[in-house]
């Protein structure tokens, strides 16, 4: 019943306690909105450089151009072969009609086959996938033996492109750690402080009340409420602002930078927003807790 | 009621705040603490409310030990005793309604309790019209009043000020006497620390006086000359 009555109270304080404070209130809901936007921004760019270098991973492979006059048989007959290429995935045969008819609508020229005089100068060729870009300088290698394969007449694959990707992906992932860490530090600069200015003013406060017999869960009741509804506040509105931001920045990727495919995944989405949900409940409920703590022992 | 058995208290920084005091407070009593600043007022009503507990001695509230309280304790220990401050120490961001609510809804009463407690202290120190008022829209005798309607709202055996009326004029301070005179009539003990000579003499009750933390005079119907500082 107690309780009961103290929730009441409590409740009704915490509301007109947010209305009578509103400058301080706007100014901890910011801080904890900027610090969990920052922080769901970092998520999803570090998710979005895994998935965009898992991306130029897949398309690693390497090329191999059969000679003219092997017979379509023996080259089909080859296929078997690359399955002992160590981290093999798949090997595609790209037969020499369908490569013409690709660079054809390639060129947006279906006229290039006559222009040709019906003939074909491009060779047959297959295209190897491996699971990692490391293994490919030995598959090369090994593909080279020209006693192995004296049907192989050349090899193509992006030495370079290989050797920056590994490069590319190791610096976004520490680029990516620091970034969290540093932005955390600084949240938790931004709190630290926030929550310091908030008890300096409600310090009194709680003295006042302690003298007049309050007990602590009474005192503690529209502090917690208060920090709570700050913490949920404030994270709904850093996800307010990290789904439309998001969603903007696709859209305009999507619509004018051709050569980058962001992370659409509404699910990885979903997690975000209700993580930094839960983080922003916990922050509040903490942060008023180690606020009014020290003060409490009156 | 009230009993300091050989209180002393000495702080961490090696200052002594109060040296071996023994008194007796009775029922119904209204008691002046007097003394020139520093000489331990404010030591003896923070060791009465327990906001901090002596180095040595005991002291009994109602024949019992508030050294053995527990911490959680003091809120329930508190409510049977009003405080009363030199500087009001109202809640800022209330209203002098909701200053007062608070101590009864602390108590886990019910909403038309508290209207009905409430109002009745508000209406004992002549506010029922600044009910809506907050502190920085009252006067510093108004504010003092409120903190007066505080004190008694949960009817305490027990008052403590502490200087009431240091920050105010001779004739506020006036009106603030003649309502505590009028809370002690009606039975409740009052412990009031003060340096106003004035006021002390005007009345006539038992008057303490401290000197550097020793009782020097404990008069049942006393004055305060100043040549006893
Ligand atoms: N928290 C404290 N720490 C150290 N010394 C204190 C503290 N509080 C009071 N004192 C000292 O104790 C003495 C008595 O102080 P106080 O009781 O406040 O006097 P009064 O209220 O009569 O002016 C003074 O010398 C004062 O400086
Ligand atoms: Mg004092």
């Amino acid at each position: 019943m107690i309780l009961f009555r103290y929730l009441q109270y409590g409740f009704r304080d915490t509301l007109r306690s947010l209305w009578r404070h509103k400058g301080m209130v706007l100014v901890s809901v910011l801080t904890v909105a900027t610090m969990l936007t920052v922080l769901g921004a970092a998520t999803l760019l570090a998710a979005n450089s895994e998935y965009m270098a898992g991306n130029m991973e897949d398309e690693l492979e390497v090329i191999v151009y059969l000679n003219s006059n092997v017979t379509r048989d023996d080259a089909l007959a080859l296929e078997p072969a690359f399955h002992e290429i160590t981290g093999f995935e798949s090997a595609v045969f790209v037969p020499k009609e369908d490569a013409l008819a690709d660079m054809s609508t390639r060129f947006g020229e279906t006229s290039l086959a006559e222009a040709l005089g019906g003939t074909n100068p491009l060779p047959d060729a297959y295209r190897i996938k491996l699971e990692q870009p490391e293994q490919i300088a030995p598959a090369v290698a090994y593909l080279e033996n020209t006693e192995t394969f004296p049907q192989i007449e050349l090899i193509r694959y992006g030495q370079d492109v290989v050797e920056n990707m590994i490069a590319l992906t190791d610096t976004l992932e520490i680029a990516c750690i620091a970034l969290v860490i540093g932005m955390l530090l600084i949240a938790l600069f931004l709190v630290n402080s926030t929550i310091r200015l908030t008890v300096a003013t409600r310090g009194e406060e709680i003295n006042i009340m302690k003298y007049v017999g309050a007990t602590n869960l009474y005192v503690r009741i529209p502090f917690f409420l208060e920090g709570l509804m700050i913490g949920i506040i404030g994270a709904l509105l850093a996800d307010v602002i990290l789904y439309f931001g998001y969603g903007a920045i696709l859209d305009y990727v999507n619509q004018n930078i051709g050569f980058i495919t962001m992370l659409d995944d509404p699910q990885l989405m979903v997690l975000v927003l209700l993580a930094l949900l839960a983080g922003g409940t916990l922050l509040g409920a903490l942060g008023s807790n180690i606020a009014i703590k020290k003060y409490l022992k009156v | 009621m009230i009993q300091f058995i050989n209180v002393s208290k000495e702080f961490p920084n090696g200052t002594v705040g109060l040296k071996n005091i023994d008194v007796k407070i009775e029922e119904g009593e209204f008691v002046f603490l007097v003394g020139a600043s520093g000489a331990g007022k404010s030591t003896f009503t923070k060791l009465l409310i327990r906001e901090m507990l002596p180095t040595e001695g005991n002291i009994l509230v109602n024949g019992k030990s508030i050294n053995r309280l527990k911490q959680r304790q003091v809120p329930h220990f508190r409510r049977n005793i009003g405080f009363i401050f030199q500087n009001y120490r109202l809640l800022g961001d209330r209203t002098a309604f909701e200053n007062v609510a608070f101590a009864v809804e602390a108590l886990g009463a019910a909403k038309r309790e508290v209207e009905r407690k409430v109002d009745y202290a508000l209406r004992l120190v002549g506010l029922e019209d600044r009910k809506t008022h907050f502190p920085d829209e009252l006067s510093g005798g108004e504010q003092q009043r409120v903190a007066i309607a505080r004190a008694i709202v949960n009817n305490p055996q027990i008052i403590i000020a502490d200087e009431p009326t240091g920050n105010l004029d001779p004739e506020t301070a006036k009106g603030i006497m003649t309502i505590l005179n009028d809370i002690n009539i009606k039975g409740t003990t009052i412990v009031m620390a003060t340096h106003d000579a004035g006021i002390v003499n005007r009345a006539s009750h038992r008057v303490m006086e401290l000197s550097r933390g020793e009782l020097v005079r404990d008069d049942k119907q006393g004055g305060y000359n100043i040549d006893f500082i």
